[in-house]
């Protein structure tokens, strides 16, 4: 988290000396005109601007302490403009104080008396103080404003970014824990029943995690390599769901070699397992296809489930294959697309359209 | 103690009674793998105690049991850490 206050920094001060010297020549050239002394006007209006620089910075420091930045602006803005006139009268009284030095520089009787009879012109002072005072601070306020602006701008680029990583790290996803976790149970039980079956899943289990690991670095995988992991895992599953689960694949063989986000076929499958399986008592036919269009070369993958596509599943699912969609096209551009539908009632079906040859991600080569 | 499971999962009843051996006072008297075997065994059976899955398909081990009258003792069994 970023300090809110902005530290005292180099434009403040370049701000505060220039304006409160530009101000001093101001009053240095009003003087000038009206009455005609430069270099006794100069100097008392130099001592004026002095005053000024120290109480607004003493004004800073006091806004700054009290943590008025961190206020909403409406309120920020209230509590300044209020604070104007309190500054004036407070120059003002310098201005006071100041007035018989100034005499004294311009050859005028340097009492209080006579600076008393000539009460309005402090009372101009006072008013002027009010432009001064409000430069100041729309100036101080722009300036803060510009740089919250900025800050918040900057904040929310390192969000979004933040954001899309977590997300693609999401994508790439490990082996879903609850999955290793019901595998482990069902495996428990096997371990008496059938030994050999159950280790022939461990195996299948070794080998999924080797693949989750492998893929982790690269971009792409053939879909051959992503197939025969996602044939290991239906298998473990069988286990679980027994003659409530059946599997079918009807795969050409030019598709294995073709590229794809390690995970894709998984995330479909797995998709079609929770949802088609666990949810709908009785028994669910999962289908695998994968075929290459012959009118645009794309890679078509579907997977069916028998099921219904309800509300929580269009919703749920809905995250996790826009999700896919999104990197398959960050992958391979508007060509790639994902669809789910309930076509034919009572049938499930996801659809992945890949385009043929190298993805858009830089350095990737066809992963053996 | 006349006992019941109530799991989707073969493996999982399995393993459950495999676990109950170690009790000889629980008696597992049937086995049920929905809801609607599981009311059947309610009602022939009587037992004093069941163990029940939470999620299932169809009908949840929470649905299942809203709609009973009167229902044994209950034990919740689930792999699902959201229920805890």
């Amino acid at each position: 988290m970023r300090m809110v206050r902005p530290k005292p920094h180099v434009a403040y001060w370049i701000c505060q000396s220039a304006g409160w010297l530009a101000y001093a020549l101001l009053c240095t050239i009003s003087a000038w005109i009206t009455e005609g002394h430069v270099a006794g006007y100069f100097v008392s209006a130099l001592v004026l601007a002095a005053a000024g620089f120290l109480l607004t910075h003493l004004f800073r420091w006091f806004v700054l302490s009290r943590g008025w930045l961190n206020l909403a602006p409406g309120s920020l803005v209230i509590r300044m403009v209020a604070a104007i006139p309190g500054l004036s009268l407070l120059h003002t009284i310098l201005n006071y104080v100041e007035a018989p030095f100034e005499s004294y520089l311009v050859g005028r009787p340097a009492t209080f008396d006579y600076i008393n009879q000539h009460f309005v012109y402090l009372l101009f002072d006072f008013l002027y103080g009010f432009l001064t005072f409000g430069f100041w601070c729309s100036v101080y306020l722009g300036f803060h404003f510009l740089e919250e602006r900025r800050r918040a701008e900057k904040e929310s680029w390192r969000l979004a970014e933040a954001l899309s990583r977590a997300r693609l790290d999401a994508l790439r996803a490990q082996v879903n824990p609850h999955f290793l976790f019901n595998a482990l149970n069902s495996l428990r039980a096997l371990i008496d029943e059938n030994p050999a079956q159950a280790r022939d899943a461990v195996t299948r289990l070794a080998s999924i995690l080797r693949y989750s690991l492998s893929t982790d670095s690269r971009p792409t995988v053939p879909f051959g390599t992503e197939l025969s992991f996602v044939m290991d895992y239906l298998e473990l599953e069988l286990l679980r769901f027994e003659d409530r689960l059946s599997v079918r694949k009807i795969i050409q063989p030019e598709t294995l070699e073709r590229q794809i986000p390690p995970m894709l076929l998984q995330t479909l499958v797995e998709n079609a397992v929770k949802y088609g399986v666990s949810q709908n008592p009785g028994s669910v036919e999962l289908s695998i296809y994968a075929s290459i269009d012959p009118l645009d070369d794309r890679l078509c993958i579907r997977v069916d489930n028998s099921g219904h596509l309800n509300v929580e599943q269009s919703r749920s699912t809905g995250t996790g294959l826009r999700n896919a969609r999104e990197r398959l096209q960050g992958l391979f551009g508007r060509g790639a697309d994902l669809q789910i539908a309930e076509d034919i009632p009572g049938l499930v079906r996801v659809a992945v359209f890949v385009p043929n040859g190298q993805s858009l991600a830089n350095g990737v080569s066809p992963a053996s | 103690m006349k006992t019941i499971l109530v799991d989707d999962e073969r493996l999982a009843r399995k393993e459950l009674r495999r676990l109950l051996i170690k009790h000889p006072q629980v008696e597992v008297v049937g086995e049920a793998a929905d809801a609607e075997q599981a009311r059947t065994l309610l009602s022939e059976l009587h037992p004093d105690l069941m163990f029940l899955d939470v999620q299932m398909p169809g009908e949840s081990g929470f649905d299942f049991l809203g709609k009973l009258e009167a229902f044994p003792a209950v034990i919740f069994t689930t792999a699902f850490d959201q229920f805890r």
